[in-house]
């Protein structure tokens, strides 16, 4: 059972889907075309060998490469957008967790600092709000980066125990002790309204008992709201 | 084969690049076309792209299977998921690619398709 | 009245040390519990239950506060008035009481030592002489009053002399108490007899010796008109009763209310008191009544003051009725009030309570739409990357291709390669447009007039326009009021749409653009063209992101982006077209924006 996610984001969703579909058709115009010439070059006996072939070849395959990172970029996007259709779905946070590193490691780089996943042995299905828990690891993400010093790095680790889903992130950076970066950005983090978008996951952060990370807890099943809130 | 898309600098480079490895690829820009095609010659494969305007995708596979139930279609998407491939199978389609394609990948289901997988 | 006394159970204190600090924490224990305002914390409580919880909490605590205290004190203060009211009535009694037993005392011990005087100042010889008796009793009448008859008796207990009305002379009284009385004491008073002629009368009788030592006695009657003088003289009010008894509660004066001289008294005095005590009695007609007895000192009578508590308790009576009116009256109030601020108290916190979970609600909802924003805007961003480099590649590629020797393929390279570097085109206009979007995904209103907005849009096209040779006509409301709406927003949307109309156009035409207040609410704009139109199938497609009816370019995402921000903004778009004959946008944008 879904719940009615506000207009603004569903409408974003579809027009975000609708925009990777239509790179996803332009990159395959590019591909093709590149691929044509490709063909052409390498069918042509008499150009085959010439020097000029060679870098012409070289110059497409480069350009076959992009296709493919364009490619891996608007599937992630396409991707995140279809989350936003449906507020609570299930999902393997591992593979959530893997497209959003890949959708935010444009902010890690700016700031020279090395995003990283290390992923749970097998998936970890969980029936949350798959948005929602973007944007909470997004806000530590931020804090994080405004934390850490360049050549510093961030390390996601999700596990799953019993009936709850621990993401750990741990932050390495030379200059500080891991401890007071991890409540640090948990302080940051909460500034920026992390409390009451983690309680909509039912879930939690803290920093561990000191254990130098910060960690997300989060069940794995969320409820729709309850009796508390004035949702009707 | 039968190539329906509606961006045309694809699929005349795809045809192109098909004709190539020898095979007969013709194109048509829409699903009407593609019909209308198909009652002049009859391809022994259909590549059909889901998202197109006027008469989609969807339709055109719907009365190509009508017609001839035998012929198979090869689905070209945007989507990633294999919800929505899985989806175009259970409609009829023998197989579906995700946009942008791998030409090798294309022949290869195509042989698959033809050779009754 | 009793008065009633509050029993609090005090826990004794035991001697040993761990009771006592056992105690010590149960109580920090319950103090803790007390002052934590448990009553008053609602978080636990479904939303439903919450707010009767609190208002009814709230009721409860202030009634206790208000009430309590004031009852306490209603119930101090009667109190306290009322004993110090009947100590403050009782006093000026006793205080009456005894000056008047004092009178009495005088009176009596006045009358006494003249008989005694008479008594030693004469012998026994001169008083047997009536004449001289006679004299002396016209003085004693004349000097001092009140006396009614001297008579001279003998050691036999013959009356040998007489002075008076009454015919006494040798009458015997050996067989009267009161001659043996006075012969062993000395003096003797009697009390109140009914006298020869039936008025009450009082005898003081006083015993002397001869020469001879032979014992006689001076005996003189006094009558009582005095005591009622002497009562009289006490002004007390006329429901008040006041009389002298003696020891057997016999009437020495006439009562007012209670029975005449001689009669018994209703009411019996305090056992065993010698001074001046009051009591509290009912009379025979069943009236509560309030008795100062005061005792004589040298005779065994007793004054008494007899007044209706009514009279005393009159004030307290007022007072006390006065009190519930007030007490009632102040109860009524504070609950009235209670109730009502209560209910307001609650019914503001519950508002209150609701708009903050909707702003903040609404905050969630912006902050969340922008991650949203800046996560796609950076992906938007990223996916650049790679378009660039094949930018550059093709555009080397080009080079390649130019610079070569001619061989077959040059033109169809070209072709593709200018095939590539249009789809790069292409995508750098859909993530422009996707990061425009996710930029605008924040509305900030102001006031700003729609006129103003057009004409600013215009500014943008007017090159465009000029070159395609379209007449813009402008048929803008004059006056048209201000608005409170997002400028950049509407910028986009009138740009969308006019960018639409003037692409319709094919070699001139014209558009034209009307403005008007449409009702308190909203205002309205039209653009209407005179291009190639759309037909019904085309117009239901229209606000659908990426149909678009021109191939190669342009991204369909230009009207489902403006439907989206005009329905963002709370208003309203609508097409007419006609296929040859051109195409009318309507747009409508509330005056004010629209929450939710």
């Amino acid at each position: 059972m879904s719940e009615h996610e506000p207009k603004e984001i569903v409408f974003f969703g579809k027009i975000t889907a609708g925009m990777t579909h239509e790179m996803k058709n332009v990159l395959a115009i590019v591909r093709e075309s590149a691929g044509l010439m490709e063909d052409l070059i390498q069918l042509d006996p008499s150009s085959a060998g010439s020097p000029h072939a060679g870098r012409m070849l070289v110059v497409l395959k480069t350009i076959d490469e992009q296709v493919n990172r364009g490619v891996e970029l608007t599937s992630r996007l396409n991707r995140f957008a279809h989350h936003a259709d449906r507020a609570i779905q299930s999902f393997d946070v591992n593979d959530l967790m893997q497209n959003l590193i890949a959708l935010t490691q444009r902010f890690a780089r700016l700031k020279n600092v090395t995003l990283a996943m290390v992923p749970g042995p097998e998936p970890i299905m969980i029936e949350s709000r798959a948005v929602l828990l973007q944007m909470v690891l997004f806000v530590v993400i931020e804090a994080g980066l405004e934390a850490l010093q360049p050549g510093a790095g961030i390390e996601i680790h999700p596990r799953l125990q019993a009936d709850v889903c621990d993401i750990r992130l741990h932050f390495r950076d030379k200059t500080a002790d891991p401890a007071t970066i991890a409540a640090t950005v948990l302080d940051t983090a909460s500034e920026k309204m992390l409390g009451s978008l983690l309680s909509r996951l039912g879930g939690s952060a803290d920093t561990d008992g000191g254990s130098e990370s910060l960690v997300i807890h989060l069940p794995r099943r969320v409820h729709p709201p309850g009796a508390f809130s004035p949702d009707r | 084969m039968l190539l329906v898309d509606d961006e045309e600098d694809f699929v005349s480079a795809l045809a192109e690049r098909l004709h190539l490895r020898g095979i007969d690829a013709r194109i048509a820009t829409d699903g009407e076309a593609a019909l209308e095609a198909m009652e002049i010659f009859l391809p022994q494969v259909v590549v059909l792209d889901v998202m197109m305007p006027g008469l989609g995708g969807a339709e055109v596979l719907k009365r190509i299977k009508a017609m001839h139930p035998e012929l198979p279609v090869i689905l070209l998407t945007g989507h990633g998921s294999i919800r929505e491939g899985a989806a175009g199978l259970t409609h009829g389609a023998d197989g579906y690619l995700v946009k942008p394609i791998d030409i090798e990948e294309l022949i290869d289901k195509m042989r698959g398709a033809l050779s009754g997988d | 009245m009793s008065s009633s006394i509050l029993w609090v159970r005090v826990h004794p204190v035991t001697a040993s040390r761990k009771n006592g600090i056992k105690a010590l924490v149960n109580f920090s224990k319950v103090w803790k519990w007390l002052t934590s305002g448990f009553l008053l914390h609602y978080d636990k409580i479904g939303a439903a239950d919450r707010y009767p919880y609190l208002r009814r909490n709230i009721i409860l605590l202030m009634l206790a506060v208000t009430l309590i205290p004031l009852t306490f004190m209603a119930v101090i203060n009667s109190h306290q008035y009322h004993s110090s009211l009947k100590t403050e009535i009782i006093n000026p009694l006793y205080t009456l009481a005894n000056k008047t037993k004092h009178s009495f005392e005088l009176y009596l011990e006045e009358r006494l030592s003249t008989v005694r005087f008479i008594a030693s100042a004469y012998a026994y010889t001169e008083l047997s002489d009536e004449k001289t008796l006679n004299r002396i009793l016209r003085v004693m009448k004349t000097e001092l009053g009140g006396f009614v008859d001297l008579g001279l008796i003998d050691n036999q207990a013959h009356m040998v002399s007489y002075a008076g009305p009454y015919e006494l002379l040798g009458k015997t009284y050996s067989q009267q108490s009161w001659y043996h009385e006075a012969r062993l004491r000395g003096t003797y008073i009697s009390d109140v007899f009914m006298g020869y002629r039936k008025f009450p009368h009082i005898a003081i009788a006083v015993q002397q010796f001869t020469k001879e030592d032979l014992g006689w006695i001076l005996r003189a009657t006094i009558d009582t008109g005095k005591f009622e003088s002497l009562i009289a003289a006490m002004g007390l009010d006329p429901a008040s009763d006041a009389f002298l008894v003696n020891r057997e509660g016999i009437f020495q004066t006439s009562s007012k209310y209670y029975g005449k001289v001689l009669e018994r008294c209703p009411f019996s005095a305090p056992l065993g008191n010698y001074g001046t005590s009051v009591v509290e009695a009912t009379d025979p007609q069943g009236r509560e009544m309030l008795l100062v007895f005061a005792r004589l000192a040298q005779h065994d009578f007793s004054l008494v003051i007899v007044t209706p508590r009514s009279v005393i308790l009159r004030s307290w009576y007022t007072l006390k009725s006065e009190m519930f009116f007030i007490y009632f009256i102040s109860v009524g109030l504070i609950v009235l009030v209670t109730l009502k601020l209560s209910g307001n108290l609650v019914r503001n916190i519950r508002e209150a309570d609701e708009k903050r979970e909707l702003a903040f609600r609404e905050l969630e909802h912006t902050q969340k739409l922008s991650s949203i924003g800046r996560l796609a805007a950076g992906v938007a961003h990223e996916i650049n990357n790679p378009l660039a480099i094949i930018n550059e590649e093709a555009g080397l590629m080009k080079d390649l291709v130019g610079y070569g020797a001619d061989f077959p393929q040059k033109e169809k390279f070209l072709g593709l390669i200018n095939t590539i570097l249009k789809s790069v085109d292409r995508c750098k206009t859909i993530t422009h447009r996707l990061l425009g979007f996710a930029r605008r995904m924040e509305v900030q209103f102001e006031p700003l007039c729609l006129n103003d907005v057009i004409q600013e849009v215009l500014g943008f096209l007017e090159k465009e326009a000029l070159y395609k040779n379209v007449q813009i006509r402008l048929a803008l409301a004059e006056d048209l009021p201000q608005i409170s709406s997002d400028r950049g927003q509407l910028h986009q949307v009138f740009l969308n749409v006019l960018t639409n109309a003037i692409a319709s156009i094919e070699a001139s035409g014209f558009i034209v653009i009307t403005t008007w207040q449409e009702d308190d609410q909203t205002q309205g704009v039209s653009i209407q063209d005179n291009g190639c139109g759309m037909s019904e199938e085309t117009l239901r497609h229209i606000f659908e992101p990426f149909f678009t009816t021109k191939h190669g370019y342009g991204t369909g995402l230009g009207l489902p982006i403006t439907y989206g921000i005009i329905s963002k903004l709370g208003g309203d778009i609508k097409v007419r077209s006609k296929p040859g004959e051109g195409t009318t946008f309507t747009i409508f944008v509330p005056t004010k924006p629209k929450t939710g």
